[in-house]
């Protein structure tokens, strides 16, 4: 998870308002839906990297992109066993194996699909890392809290989440470090065997964080904490970049839907 | 004889590249008590990990018993060294002490009455046989602290490794618990106890290995260590209150004093004093 | 003056407990004033604690007798709103009293949650961090600091309140020693130059000798003793009957002249290291140690 942590460099990307950025998902969202075919995703994709660029945050997404491609993968996969279209270029597994010849056809349109849907998940995810970055969760909360209106215990809730992560892991770590030392081994396949075997982990967590998170809430009301009024510390503002992004962006949707309904970016299935 | 543990130019490097360890070379006998001391940071913990395998060489060798620790799994190296850690809590998750204290022999495979015989002995040994049935949960810090002891013992390692066995506790705990491991010692177990429990180290250690940013600063008997002024307060480790206080007449008290009973023992020396109790000059 | 901490008559008993946690306590504390606070575990430290700051009864039932009053507010009829702008609480764990990802947020939180306008927000932010000489730490994550920076984070994150009294319940047990030189010292500071008063529970005889004005030893939820630190270290007997021990230089000076049979006034305990050089020292020429 650490490649989703604020990394506090000066880009452009960085300076951007949250909404903004946020905006920026959301076109990102309805182009990998309007283009289909697999150029035209691609070059979704590869404006995402382009803006991961200019963020200086490229290694991360790149790092991000490369651990969800499996996953992608995956769907390429299922696509192609699950919606065979058009002739099929071969099989899985040769003739020669008899019995089991022939199984898995792939064919040209589960080709086509698999890769399309494939990358359009990757287009989909690929805004995740950047954004996440270039933005301080407290400026998300903010724009959420102040100008979408997402009551302020929500959104609080996600950036202690963020916060209190590694905490967790890091005792999650020294809890199987000790158990370990007591010969605690998870072996074999057996998945009941494997549950049973989480009770040394899972209770001494369960323990502390309940316990944890019942003085974390008590310091929190220690402070003042549940005011209807509440005051925010920072302020954000829409600076002439933001204004100069928001028409780009929405001028990239019109272009979008307006070649689509020509009949381009999409694959005859 | 080989060394019960021994440590040859050891490094270790972390995953996201800080190296926590730079090349210690140590020798542990059979028997010996030693505390392990240094600010957190300097690699202490990091130095005991290895020896039941939680941390792998990245460099160097660590023999445990004659052989070396090498790849062989945690679960293989808990037969003989014991590492007891800090909180309790991290390890506690049986309802009673009975179970808690089998577990560790459970995982070892051995037969049921093997089983209860050493958790027998295990509980007597840090004294809760009388809380055999009892919820952990229900029980003091100090006493969940010793179960946690019991778990590690039941496995008959011949070293223990106990982590911080006096912070976070009380006075009195904090005496215990380390009385408890000088008995253990003397039942012939070594021991290593990472602290900086400074008092405490007086009082107890017979040795002391000063871990500084991943280096051994000193390696001695308490008083070789404590004498090492210059150097070990480079560490910001600084020597009990009567230390310091018999520092400012050593031409009265050449030998480093490590505790109140020792100050006490040599002023009466000094001025001749027949008896403790009572003024004879 | 009024007493910045009033309890009397203090008897608590937790919902769910066999025997009364704190029986019959009374106590004072006066503006400006450092108090410790110690005594085996178990002794009622963290429950009264709770008292003082609201904790109990406001989260924690039971059965409550007598009475606490902050700065003259009655604790168990005030809101935690009210509490905050008095009195402040810094806990034992490092870690899970923060809930921020960055030092400025956390010491933002408290004045954010009272309302307090921006820029004020802000001047007090910069304030706190510069009383407890963490102003560098400003833009730093909470998770790369060490135990003693996280815990003057807490402290600086209650300072913003501006509270009148700070109490601290054993915050450096966790920490190592230079962690706990780092708190002690930004604690005499914040007492000395600003006037705060801070009520501290520790085992650290030696650091509480040595900045406390009052001293309370709880033994089984009484107090056992108080009063300046002097006085209680003459009572070692009793300490010692209760698991409490004195700082080593008392312990060896003041046995050392009651074996000379020349007992210590209680004015010239010694509490610190410097404090006991001279009086070794006059007992070892006047009894021309070493022989003639």
């Amino acid at each position: 998870m650490n490649v989703m942590d604020y990394t506090n460099r000066n880009s452009l990307i960085h300076r951007l308002h949250p909404l903004t950025k946020m905006g920026w998902a959301v076109v990102i969202l309805i182009l990998s839906m309007v283009f289909t075919d697999p150029l035209y995703l691609v070059g979704v994709l590869i404006s995402v990297v382009l803006v991961g660029l200019v963020g200086k945050v490229i290694k991360e997404t790149l790092v991000y992109l490369t651990a969800i491609f499996f996953i992608a993968l995956i769907v390429f996969v299922l696509q192609i066993a699950f919606r065979p279209s058009g002739p099929v270029l071969f099989t899985v597994t040769p003739e020669s194996w008899g019995a089991f010849g022939e199984w898995f056809p792939v064919t040209e349109g589960g080709l086509r699909y698999g890769i399309s849907m494939g990358l359009r998940m990757l287009c989909l995810v690929s805004v995740f890392p950047v954004i996440l970055t270039t933005t301080q969760p407290r400026d998300i909360v903010m724009a959420l809290v102040e100008k979408l209106h997402v009551p302020y215990d929500y959104a609080f809730m996600f950036t202690t989440a963020l916060r209190f992560m590694p905490v967790i892991m890091s005792e999650v770590t020294t809890i199987s470090e000790a158990q370990r030392s007591r010969a605690y081994a998870v072996e074999g396949w057996n998945p009941i065997r494997k549950m049973q075997a989480f009770a040394p982990i899972a209770m001494p967590i369960v323990f502390i964080a309940i316990g944890k998170a019942d003085r974390l809430g008590l310091c929190m009301e220690l402070r003042g904490y549940g005011n209807k009024n509440r005051t925010y510390l920072r302020q954000l503002h829409m600076t002439v970049a933001d204004w100069v992004a928001v028409i780009l962006l929405v001028a990239a949707v019109a272009i979008s839907l307006w070649i689509s309904s020509l009949g381009y970016g999409k694959i005859v299935l | 004889m080989a060394p019960m543990i021994q440590a040859i130019n050891l490094h270790h490097r972390y995953p996201n590249g800080f190296h926590a360890l730079h090349g210690i070379n140590v020798s542990i006998e059979a028997g010996e008590f030693v505390a392990i001391i240094g600010q957190n940071g300097s690699g202490k913990t990091t130095f005991v990990k290895h020896l039941n395998g939680l941390l792998r060489a990245t460099e160097g060798v660590v023999n445990v018993n004659g052989t070396s620790v090498g790849k062989r799994p945690v679960s293989e190296m808990a037969r003989i060294v014991g590492y007891c850690f800090q909180n309790p809590d991290h390890q506690i998750f049986c309802d009673t002490v009975y179970k808690e204290v089998a577990y560790g022999p459970v995982n070892l495979k051995l037969s049921p009455p093997e089983i209860e015989a050493r958790v027998v002995e295990a509980l007597e040994a840090v004294g809760l046989t009388d809380y055999k049935n009892s919820n952990p949960h229900d029980l003091s810090k100090g006493q969940r602290q010793r179960v946690a002891v019991a778990a590690v013992l039941s496995m008959h390692p011949s070293v223990l490794c106990i982590d911080e066995p006096t912070t976070g506790q009380d006075y009195k705990d904090g005496v215990d618990m380390l009385n408890l491991i000088d008995k253990l010692n003397q039942a012939g177990h070594t021991v290593l106890f990472i602290t900086h429990d400074m008092p405490m180290v007086a009082r107890f250690a017979k040795r002391l290995i000063v871990f500084r940013e991943g280096n051994i600063l000193l390696d001695g008997t308490t008083y070789e260590v404590f004498e090492n002024v210059e150097v070990l307060k480079t560490t910001f480790l600084s020597p009990p209150q009567i230390t310091h206080l018999a520092r400012e007449y050593n031409q009265f008290y050449p030998r480093t004093v490590l505790s109140v009973k020792e100050m006490l023992d040599q002023t009466f020396e000094l001025l001749k004093l027949k008896s403790l109790t009572g003024g004879i000059q | 003056m009024t007493n910045i901490i009033q309890v009397q008559d203090l008897t608590f008993q937790y919902r769910r407990g066999t025997s009364p946690a704190l029986k019959e306590i009374n106590l004072c504390v006066a503006p400006g004033e450092f108090v410790g606070i110690t005594g085996p575990a178990g002794a009622g430290k963290t429950t009264l604690l709770s008292c003082i700051d609201g904790i109990i009864p406001h989260y924690y039932g039971g059965d409550l007798k007598g009475t606490v009053e902050v700065a003259g507010l009655k604790v168990a009829s005030s809101t935690f709103r009210d509490l905050a702008l008095i009195v402040g609480t810094v806990f034992e764990d490092p870690d899970f009293q923060m809930v921020s990802i960055s030092v400025d947020e956390e010491v933002a939180f408290g004045p954010e949650n009272l309302g307090v306008p921006r820029e004020e927000i802000e001047k007090r932010l910069t304030t706190a961090l510069k009383k407890t000489r963490i102003e560098s730490l400003r833009d730093r994550a909470i998770s790369t600091l060490s135990g003693g920076q996280k815990q003057r984070v807490a402290i600086s994150a209650i300072l913003s309140m501006l509270p009148q009294v700070i109490l601290l319940d054993d915050p450096t047990s966790e920490l190592d020693p230079i962690g706990t030189v780092e708190v002690f010292t930004a604690l005499r500071e914040l007492n000395r130059d600003f006037g705060i008063a801070i009520v501290i529970v520790s085992q650290d005889m030696e650091r509480l000798v040595e900045n406390s004005d009052q001293i309370i030893v709880l033994y089984e939820g009484r107090i056992l003793i108080h009063g300046a630190p002097r006085q209680v270290c003459s009572k070692r007997s009793v300490l010692a009957s209760a698991g409490v021990r004195v700082p080593e230089v008392v312990e060896f000076t003041l046995s050392l002249h009651e074996a000379l049979g020349k007992p210590l006034p209680v004015e010239s305990i010694p509490l610190t290291v410097e404090e006991a050089v001279p009086l070794l020292g006059k007992i070892l020429s006047e009894n021309n140690a070493g022989g003639i």
